[in-house]
């Protein structure tokens, strides 16, 4: 009966910290007046049993904001690294978001 | 009666699991995006730099150690020089300990060999490490953008 | 015995900060008013020393953008690289952080 209570309590630590996310590193450029043109950037990345090879996935973030404000420019760039913890080392993924404010015209 | 499970053979394949899962592992420290002039970062030319370093899991090494010296008779002795070694090595890390602190600093004037007029943009930091189990590469990377002529 | 512990302390004490990590290497945006070969390049560095883990303040980090806008005391300083590492030693450490760009 002891063992079975330990393993239903066990389960349900597991299953709640089901998406469990934390932040791993943040970072921010000068934000500007203007800000009425907010832009934004995602990078994904799913994980199993914590096999990761590489970090391309973050190398797409500046042309992605850059294609949301042609002829500008983005600043205020508030860059966000999570851990999000589906099931313990099973299923993970990185999460690195980066928002921004277009800047055009006079305003650059 | 039931006869227990034998369990010889679960520490080895963990072991061997272990070390397959370890084998050139990517670990992302932290990424930084920068401003983004549009106009660099879509009609410029892309540019990585790469500075890696070797790291050594000290802590790693020192239970490995202890481990292998355990039957033998300078076990205790194993042990105070590992405990003491990871003492020594003591502070915060990101990644393994590397042996040199200036290894990335040449970043600047690498800035400047790929992109001689200075006009860049989209500039993303990160920091990485290549874990290969007790050794690592510790990575600073650098991508960004440059705009040609002055 | 006491030839060993004397061996191992001398070991230990050698050893002592040999290792350091880096944690981050940011490169802050590049705004150029003149050719990139008419700027000069700066640094500044300032550290701080931890017993034990026992540490109140980060008052190095603004320690050090101090002295680097003081090698550049009437202009601008522009593509700052800030190097934030940490130098291992015995009980102890010390932080640091380390900035370098280009001055006009």
């Amino acid at each position: 009966m002891t063992m079975g209570r330990f393993k239903m309590a066990g389960l349900a630590l597991v299953f709640s910290l089901v998406g469990c996310t934390h932040m791993r590193s943040v970072s921010t450029t000068s934000i500007p007046a203007q800000r009425d043109k907010p832009v934004e950037a995602e990078a994904y990345r799913l994980i199993f049993f914590l096999m990761n090879f590489n970090n391309d996935y973050v190398h797409s973030l500046p042309r992605d904001l850059a294609k949301q404000c042609p002829n500008g420019r983005v600043e205020g760039v508030l860059t966000k690294h999570e851990d999000i913890i589906y099931f313990p080392l099973i299923a993970q993924a990185i999460r690195v978001t980066a928002t921004g404010y277009c800047q055009t015209g006079a305003a650059q | 009666m039931r006869t227990p499970l034998s369990t010889g053979w679960f520490g080895p394949s963990v072991l061997l699991l272990a070390m397959a899962l370890g084998q050139g592992c990517a670990i992302l420290h932290s990424a930084q995006v920068g401003d983004i002039d549009a106009q660099i970062v879509m009609e410029g030319k892309r540019f990585e730099i790469k500075i890696a370093e070797l790291g050594v899991d000290i802590e790693g090494m020192g239970d490995l150690a202890k481990d292998l010296g355990k039957s033998t008779k300078r076990a205790e002795e194993t042990n105070t020089a590992a405990d003491l070694i990871q003492m020594s090595n003591m502070g915060p890390s990101t990644g393994n300990p590397v042996f040199r602190v200036d290894y990335s600093d040449t970043l600047i004037e690498r800035i400047k060999e790929a992109c001689p007029s200075g006009r860049v943009s989209g500039l993303i930091s990160v920091r990485e490490t290549a874990s290969y189990g007790l050794l690592s590469g510790e990575i600073v990377k650098l991508i960004g953008y440059c705009a040609e002529g002055e | 015995m006491r030839r060993v512990c004397k061996g191992l302390f001398v070991l230990a004490a050698t050893l002592s900060g040999c290792t350091h990590s880096v944690h981050i290497n940011h490169t802050s945006d590049y705004r150029l008013t003149k050719p990139l070969s008419e700027y000069r390049v700066v640094e500044a560095k300032a550290d701080q020393r931890v017993i034990m883990g026992i540490v109140t303040q980060t008052d190095y980090v603004n320690a050090a953008y101090a002295a680097l806008e003081k090698t550049c005391p009437d202009g601008q300083v522009t593509g700052i690289q800030t190097r934030y590492s940490t130098s291992h030693g015995f009980l102890s450490w010390r932080n640091v952080v380390y900035m370098k760009g280009y001055c006009t």
